[in-house]
């Protein structure tokens, strides 16, 4: 965020304050507090928190290749279907890409990098490459929900012309009237819209013509605080798509205000499933935090999939400390998801269920480590953002944005952006199957815990891997007791000898 | 190393040669960086399992009242003292009595430990002042307990020292009916005899503890922890089991974050630093001085931090910021498991119980044979206390 002179020379001077004091002081955290001096308000970040530990790095995939040492070998046959319903839905999204774009809602992204997302998935799915989409709590764009004369089927003729308008009035704004209107007016990807606390949809067409319906009980970036859109980036375009007044914040409440308990939840899915005739299917997403419990609930529901979100999960805005304090990691979050899912099924049939895992994942090891610890699928935003261009400077909450994709929009060259979101889904793609294929596995839902070692004590005893050496957490324990044993004998015998 | 692992792959999008988590592998064994445990400590929010409140649309409490007993009660409306061991000349002390009074004046009571006399002939002082105390002269003492007015203090910190100051602190407090809060930092933890002579609440310095020879090379959270088992463990089937001793920590919590985790550790209060911080900026500014603009920063910085406090207890399910307990907090480091006693995220176990765990099924299994003590020495060898 460009700060003002004052905002800057105060820092300093409470920065010289600070030095001077005996005392210590987070240093980087102080901007938080030159901002509260500033102006008295919550200060806000966008992307997610940093974590000194995401277990991730503590985790290796054993003799596996991103990139196969000999040029020759291609895993191009090694399956990485990813399916999507079918636990209670009649419809099932089936896709070869086993990771997709998280919800990143037009508001929170400026209209380039969304039109950028959505004609890159186009770009992919025309190739075969048939990769979800999630709209994110602000309400889907028209020609993402009204690209096909089917989609405008079950609304008016009236309606259907003020939509129309509307994406006319949303191209002029940011000059974009030369873009081909029939390659924007397609939808060749499945796209799931979010069901957020805050509702920021106008009629049921909003649920029908997605592939299917997320329910948002909460987000990792910031759990227990409902959605957040600052009231600078509330322009007149996005007020009128998500029906809110202009220019103000658009605070989502923390909670559903009919979700209070497993039993609303229940009610929630069975009316949403009314709704599209039994056809969609329906996640649950949670921010990580009382994740067996929440898993537990989500199971007993009416729901194909839930949809986990950790730590570091990325949002546009969110208040800084509760952003950098609650939640924990994806990896502590998968584990026990896993477990619920598994003492679910070890008393009911098994059936289509899935886990979708978000979170601090950005390249494809970290996709192969998730789908060996349980996870079905994996949700990608801040990588969409950063093959767009992103500089990671975590002003996503302002109208101004080093990259263009949150702000300042005119600097985004959408182009570049599709080839970048391409090559970036492309090039991840390839390596996930060669880590897969390098480990002799046919599909990349093949991969499991032993494929897996831990570098680290904690990471072991967390996801019950193997340790570098070959040795299992308990093992561990075992020598440390047999040498804390040890060493308090030798010094009594020590002692004794002294006597 | 994020940004260059996506990049390489958005502009080729062939498959790198080596993955980010490699990457970051060999960066962390060559430079290793110095860790703050605060940073590992997190707090789990409210989801499906338990609704989240909402800070914008309901009242979230930060009240809290001191005074047990007979003692005269004072609320804070949010759960800070200003204070810390920073020194503060006339002006930024001036702008600080102001920026409290305004606080004072929209209903936000804040408090104020002071050691020395505070400006009041222009303004009447609004907010509760604690005088800070080591030792005391007869003519101190008749102007500490004194009729009660706006110069005369509200409560009293007294920094017990060591046997000595018993003898002190019972007359204080026959004499003084505000409350009376003891600064425990220099005999810290042992504290029970203290507590005998009703003390209104306990505080706790945690930058000075771990600068002792016992805690040294410890962090705050092993202080804070300590601090209040020690409290809970003196009332402990005590029939005045309502009506405790408050825990004031000060030290090293100075952001929001840190105040929210602090009281999850058993924090009453928080000894805060950073208004003091924020008061003492106009020394290096190079703009004449103005008191009021000062008290103004210092005014709006508490107000940002109270919104702060109010949204957290509402993303884990509460009404009352006092409700956050131990129970809210998960680690990802051992080391904070260890000192804090602090169960670890994915586990919701502590360490030590883990590791407990482990050696009774090794022990049931017959696979180690051991007695209670070795056990217990066992446990002891690998951080346990």
């Amino acid at each position: 965020m460009p700060y003002s002179k004052d905002v800057l020379d105060l820092k300093r001077h409470i920065l010289k304050a600070a030095e001077t004091s005996r005392s210590y002081f987070d240093l980087n955290k102080l901007i938080v507090d030159v901002r509260k001096v500033n102006d008295s308000e919550v200060p806000y970040s966008g992307l997610g928190a940093r974590s000194p530990n995401d277990y991730f790095p503590s985790i290796k995939i054993i003799g596996s290749e991103i990139k196969p040492k000999e040029n020759d070998v291609s895993y191009n046959e090694i399956d990485t279907t990813f399916r999507l319903g079918g636990r209670y839905s009649s419809n099932v999204i089936s896709t070869n890409v086993p990771f997709f774009v998280s919800g990143m809602s037009y508001g929170s992204l400026k209209l380039p990098a969304k039109i950028a997302l959505h004609l890159a998935l186009n770009k992919l799915a025309k190739e075969g490459i048939n990769m979800i989409m999630n709209t994110g709590e602000g309400g889907a764009l028209p020609w993402e929900l009204y690209g096909s004369e089917e989609s405008c089927s079950n609304i008016s003729k009236k309606r259907h012309e003020s939509i129309l308008d509307y994406a006319v009035r949303l191209l002029k704004e940011h000059n974009l009237e030369s873009i081909d209107r029939d390659l924007l007016f397609s939808r060749f990807y499945p796209l799931v819209t979010q069901y957020a606390s805050g509702r920021f949809w106008k009629d049921p067409s909003y649920l029908l013509n997605a592939d299917a319906i997320e329910i948002k009980i909460g987000q990792g970036a910031k759990i227990g605080h409902g959605g957040l859109l600052p009231g600078p980036k509330v322009t007149d375009l996005v007020a009128e798509n998500r029906g809110i007044p202009s220019y103000k914040a658009a605070h989502s409440p923390s909670r559903h205000l009919d979700i209070l308990g497993p039993e609303d939840l229940v009610a929630k899915i069975l009316e949403l499933r009314e709704i599209t005739d039994w056809k969609s299917p329906i996640i649950v997403k949670v921010g990580c935090s009382h994740v067996y419990d929440d898993i537990e609930i989500i199971l007993k529901s009416y729901a194909d999939a839930a949809s986990i979100d950790g730590f570091v999960g990325g949002t546009g805005a969110a208040p800084w400390e509760l952003r950098d304090i609650i939640g924990i990691n994806t990896v502590p979050s998968l584990i026990p998801s896993r477990k619920a899912i598994e003492d679910y099924y070890s008393i009911t049939a098994r059936d289509e269920f899935k886990l979708i895992v978000h979170g601090s994942v950005w390249d494809s090891e970290r996709i192969a480590k998730c789908i060996a610890l349980g996870a079905n699928g994996v949700g990608i935003g801040t990588g969409f953002l950063l093959s767009m261009g992103c500089t990671l400077v975590q002003d996503c909450y302002t109208n101004v944005c080093p990259a263009g994709l949150t702000g300042s929009y005119e600097k985004l060259d959408i182009e570049q952006s599709v080839t970048g979101i391409v090559n970036y889904v492309k090039g991840t793609l390839s390596e996930l199957k060669n880590i897969a294929g390098s480990l002799g596995r046919k599909s990349i839902n093949d991969l499991r815990k032993d494929d897996l070692v831990a570098t680290d004590e904690l990471s072991s005893m967390l996801c019950g891997l193997l340790l570098e050496d070959g040795v299992t957490f308990k093992d561990l324990v075992k020598e440390k007791v047999k040498k804390a044993i040890d060493s308090r004998d030798r010094r009594i015998n020590e002692r004794l000898e002294n006597k | 190393m994020i940004r260059r692992a996506v990049l390489e792959l958005a502009k080729t999008g062939i498959p790198r040669s080596a993955s980010m988590d490699d990457n970051i592998r060999k960066t962390r064994d060559l430079n290793p960086r110095a860790i703050n445990l605060w940073d590992y400590v997190t707090l789990i929010g409210a989801q499906l399992s338990r609704p989240a409140y909402d800070p914008y649309r309901e009242t979230i409490n930060l009240d809290i009242s001191i005074g047990i007993g007979k003692s005269r009660k004072i609320v804070l409306n949010i759960p800070l003292i200003i204070y810390g061991n920073i020194g503060m000349d006339s002006y930024s002390l001036d702008s600080l009595h102001l920026a409290l009074n305004r606080l004072a004046e929209g209903g936000q009571i804040v408090g104020l430990i002071l050691d020395r006399e505070i400006n009041t002939k222009k303004d009447k002082r609004k907010y509760p002042l604690f005088k800070k105390i080591s030792s005391i002269s007869e003519n101190q003492t008749s102007d500490l307990l004194g009729e009660h007015n706006d110069t005369c203090a509200d409560g009293l910190v007294f920094e017990y020292k060591d046997d000595s100051s018993v003898d002190i602190l019972r007359d204080l407090r026959e004499r003084f009916d505000g409350p009376i809060l003891v600064d425990v930092s220099n005999v810290f933890p042992s504290f029970n005899s203290i507590l005998d002579l009703k003390t209104d609440g306990i505080l706790v310095d945690t930058e000075k503890i771990t600068k002792n020879s016992r805690y040294n090379g410890k962090h705050a959270i092993k202080v804070i922890c300590d601090a209040r088992n020690a409290l809970n463990g003196y009332y402990k089937g005590k029939e005045e089991s309502s009506d405790n001793a408050i825990l004031v920590i000060a030290g090293d919590v100075n952001s929001t974050g840190k105040i929210a985790k602090a009281a999850a550790l058993g924090a009453d209060i928080i000894g805060y630093s950073t208004s003091i911080l924020i008061a003492n900026s106009h020394i290096y500014s190079e703009k004449p001085y103005d008191v009021i603009s000062i008290a103004e920063n210092v005014y709006r910085h508490m107000i940002g931090t109270k919104e702060e406090l109010r949204g957290i207890p509402a993303a884990l399910g509460y009404s009352d910021f006092h409700n956050i307990s131990p129970s809210d907090l998960r680690t990802s480091s051992i080391d904070a498991s260890l000192q804090g006693n602090i169960p670890l995220e994915g586990i919701d176990k502590t360490y030590l119980d883990t590791i407990g765990g482990i050696i009774d099924e090794f022990i049931s299994n017959k696979e180690l044979n051991m007695t209670c003590s070795e056990v217990r020495d066992a446990l002891k060898s690998m951080g346990g206390e």
